[in-house]
């Protein structure tokens, strides 16, 4: 494929084997490329792909293995605009990234890959910078370790004086909760998920630890 | 909370004899106020993220840990309750 020059401006010579190619030749590529981050297709969980055709996002499906509506905004942005050549999946970038901020549904890692003249692909690998998610619960460690700081001088202290513990021995159970709790949400949450705000006000609330009276 | 425990405010159960019972703050009110902010906490960060599950595993295992440790500091601090 290439460019003709118009008077009109460029035109987009097309082949009619880029559908071919992509499903022959783009899965490799892009494992290929994958693997130099220490990735496969599978931990790819959002596809921002340049829609170069209503054949070429089909061959898209395929190449990646995505089931149907994986690719909407390509297809919403196709519809809209047409092929606008490579630059076009920014355009699809925007729509994505609109959708991600209005739902609140994120992804971890993200493939964006476009075609052009040549034949050409390019492909970009991103991962979520620190997230909504990244922030609280860093905030809610650091909270957590300045209260244990807390409690373990008052503790010397208490102690000094003649204080007795109770139950020692069920201690570290508290300590693994807390733990617990917090490393599952850091592993089972998605890092791009924005939270429900008026929640975290709640929660921030309660970890103010304030006098209510 | 922790303004009202001042220097008493710990996490292990420490109890020095013959200190009064703090009973300003919330403790006018609750018994055990820092444990309800604590089974708010677990309960409310996952259900922010969406993570019901999370929310729901660890509020059932913090509850039985926290019904456990009531009873302990109950008992312990029974003397300085005063009939």
């Amino acid at each position: 494929m290439g460019w003709e020059v118009a008077d009109d401006g460029l035109r987009a010579i097309f082949s009619r084997d880029i559908p071919k190619l992509v499903t022959t030749q783009l899965q490799d590529a892009a494992s290929e490329f994958l693997a130099r981050h220490g990735l496969a297709i599978d931990d790819i969980d959002r596809f921002i792909c340049h829609p170069g055709g209503a054949k070429v996002l089909t061959a898209l499906e395929h190449a990646f293995r995505l089931g149907q509506g994986a690719l909407v905004e390509a297809r919403a942005v196709l519809r809209d605009y047409g092929n606008m050549s490579a630059t076009t999946v920014m355009f699809v970038l925007e729509r994505i990234l609109a959708k991600a901020r209005a739902t609140g549904a994120g992804w971890e890692r993200a493939l964006m890959n476009a075609l052009g003249p040549g034949f050409t692909g390019r492909l970009s690998c991103t991962r979520q910078p620190v997230t909504a998610l990244y922030w609280t619960l860093g905030l809610v460690a650091l909270q957590r370790v300045i209260e244990l700081g807390h409690a373990q001088s008052n503790t010397a202290r208490l102690r000094r004086l003649g204080a007795l513990e109770a139950d020692a021995g069920g201690y570290p159970f508290y300590v693994l909760l807390h733990a617990g709790w917090l490393t599952s949400l850091v592993l089972f949450v998605c890092g791009g998920d924005l939270p429900y705000w008026p929640l975290i006000g709640v929660f921030a609330f309660a970890a103010a630890r304030p006098d209510l009276g | 909370m922790i303004a009202s425990l001042g220097r008493y405010w710990t996490t292990r159960i420490i109890t020095l004899p013959d200190s009064p019972l703090v009973r300003t703050g919330p403790f006018r009110y609750l018994r055990h106020p820092n444990y309800l902010l604590v089974v708010a906490e677990i309960a409310v960060l996952p259900l922010a993220f969406g993570a019901v599950a999370i929310a729901v595993i660890f509020s059932a295992l913090n509850l039985l840990l926290i019904a456990r440790r009531i009873r302990i500091e109950e008992r312990v601090l029974a003397p300085r309750r005063g009939a």
